[in-house]
């Protein structure tokens, strides 16, 4: 290195540290200064907008797993709290039908005695429900089983605690039956055609039996007592010869949403 | 120096002033945050020899001193010394190893650091040499020499090849 470098590099160290000394206490900045820092802005806007984008973006997949996490657990709490509503729905819901079964429990001078539906047969969906009440609570085979708005079936199986329901709408599940207001009687029995329907059937022609009249039993055969209603006739079917017409039915009770009911204890008691 | 090559150089440090005032200022780790132009003056240093890292130091020093606005020529000092003394290491070294050349990032990046804390106590400006100071000057050494293993092959395109190689005299 000759001297006049050496001479220059001295003169830009004293520049420097000249230049450190004026510039390290607070002063006004200076125009070229200013023109610097607008010159650099643009670009230094863009970056830090992008560059924050990224950041939020970055923090969002570290912060993936533990959203997901609470995300679950939340999903999980909605789920408890769902379920839990459902419950106090079915318990509303319960509490009406149970009320209104005990305000007929109450105030019928038939002799009842509640009992949930636990199942429905396998085979046959329509045709046949268990009941939690069996022989131990009371139960006979052939007893009546009703709603508050009806007439259901009867019993057909007895366990030591369950019991067998055929509905009305089983063709085996006939019923002695009769008109309320003419009191023409009948066997009342299902169409067995999945309709749910039931018909009064080997009617005379000229039955006083129209449609709109209610259907309720008869207490024929004093397995079930009398008087229970059944339906309402909703249209006749007159046979071919024309000598002999049916009526069909409408159950009050809708016999696919039965959830609780009654089992009426017989007049007499009959032996299997 | 061509046109094509001071225009380089401009884009540059335009670029590592700018990412270093918003990229790498959210990167900042025990208050360290990586230093773009110091990783550009020591591979210069490293692929060009002493003389052309010292100059280029000195201005990229000089326009990053003017750019923050305080203690102007601090880093134009600095940087100056830093790329003369990598430069030192130029024949010794295979450029082509980006290892190598990384950690020389690393080591020159230490001594970039306590050269300019050393500067500070002088001036009496500071007194930055404690246990912060070594933190922070450890992490900001591997922060360099992550963003010199990201610049390597860019860099030793630009300074061998492309266009800020240096023409050997005939």
């Amino acid at each position: 290195m000759n001297n006049r470098n050496k001479i220059f590099i001295f003169f830009l160290l004293i520049i420097c540290i000249l230049g450190i000394r004026y510039s390290s206490e607070d002063r006004e900045i200076t125009q070229l200064e200013k023109i610097i820092a607008e010159f650099f802005r643009p670009a230094q806007q863009f970056a830090m907008e992008n560059t924050r984008k990224i950041i939020v973006f970055m923090e969002g997949v570290s912060s993936y797993p533990a959203v997901r996490e609470e995300n679950e657990r939340l999903q999980e709490q909605l789920d408890k709290y769902q379920m839990e509503l459902q419950r106090e729905k079915e318990f509303y819901f319960e509490n009406i039908r149970l009320r209104k079964l005990l305000e007929m429990e109450m105030t019928s001078t038939l002799s009842l005695q509640a009992a949930d539906v636990i199942g429905r047969s396998i085979k046959s969906w329509d045709d046949v429900l268990i009941i939690n009440k069996g022989e131990e609570d009371g139960v006979d085979l052939y007893d009546g089983v009703m709603t508050y708005r009806g007439l259901v079936g009867k019993v057909f199986y007895v366990g030591p605690h369950t019991a067998q329901v055929r509905l009305l709408n089983n063709r085996l599940g006939s019923v002695p039956a009769m008109t309320e207001q003419t009191r023409f009687p009948g066997v009342i029995e299902g169409i067995g055609d999945g309709s749910g329907l039931l018909q009064l059937t080997y009617l005379p022609y000229d039955a006083p039996v129209e449609v709109n009249q209610t259907i309720i039993t008869s207490g024929l055969g004093e397995l079930i007592p009398k008087g229970i209603r059944i339906g309402y006739v909703s249209s006749i079917q007159y046979n071919e010869d024309g000598l002999i017409k049916k009526a069909i039915v409408t159950p009050f009770e809708d016999f696919n949403r039965l959830e609780e009911v009654l089992i009426i204890e017989q007049i007499h008691e009959v032996s299997p | 120096m061509r046109t094509k090559e001071i225009l380089t150089w401009l884009v540059l440090v335009y670029t590592g002033l700018v990412l270093q005032s918003t990229v790498f200022s959210t990167l900042t780790i025990f208050g360290a945050k990586p230093d773009f132009l110091l990783v550009m003056v020591v591979l210069v240093g490293i692929l060009q020899g002493h003389q052309s890292a010292a100059r280029k130091g000195f201005v990229i020093g000089l326009l990053e001193d003017v750019f923050v606005g305080r203690l102007i020529g601090s880093n134009a000092l600095v940087k100056a010394i830093v790329g003369f003394l990598t430069g030192q290491v130029e024949k010794e070294i295979i450029k082509e190893n980006v290892l190598i050349s990384i950690f020389m990032v690393w080591v020159f990046s230490v001594i970039h650091n306590l050269l300019y804390g050393l500067l500070l106590v002088i001036l009496g400006l500071g007194s930055t040499l404690g246990l912060d100071f070594l933190r922070t000057l450890f992490t900001f050494a591997f922060f360099n020499a992550f963003l010199a293993l990201i610049l390597f092959p860019f860099l030793y395109y630009l300074l061998i090849k492309g266009p800020l190689r240096v023409k050997s005299k005939p």
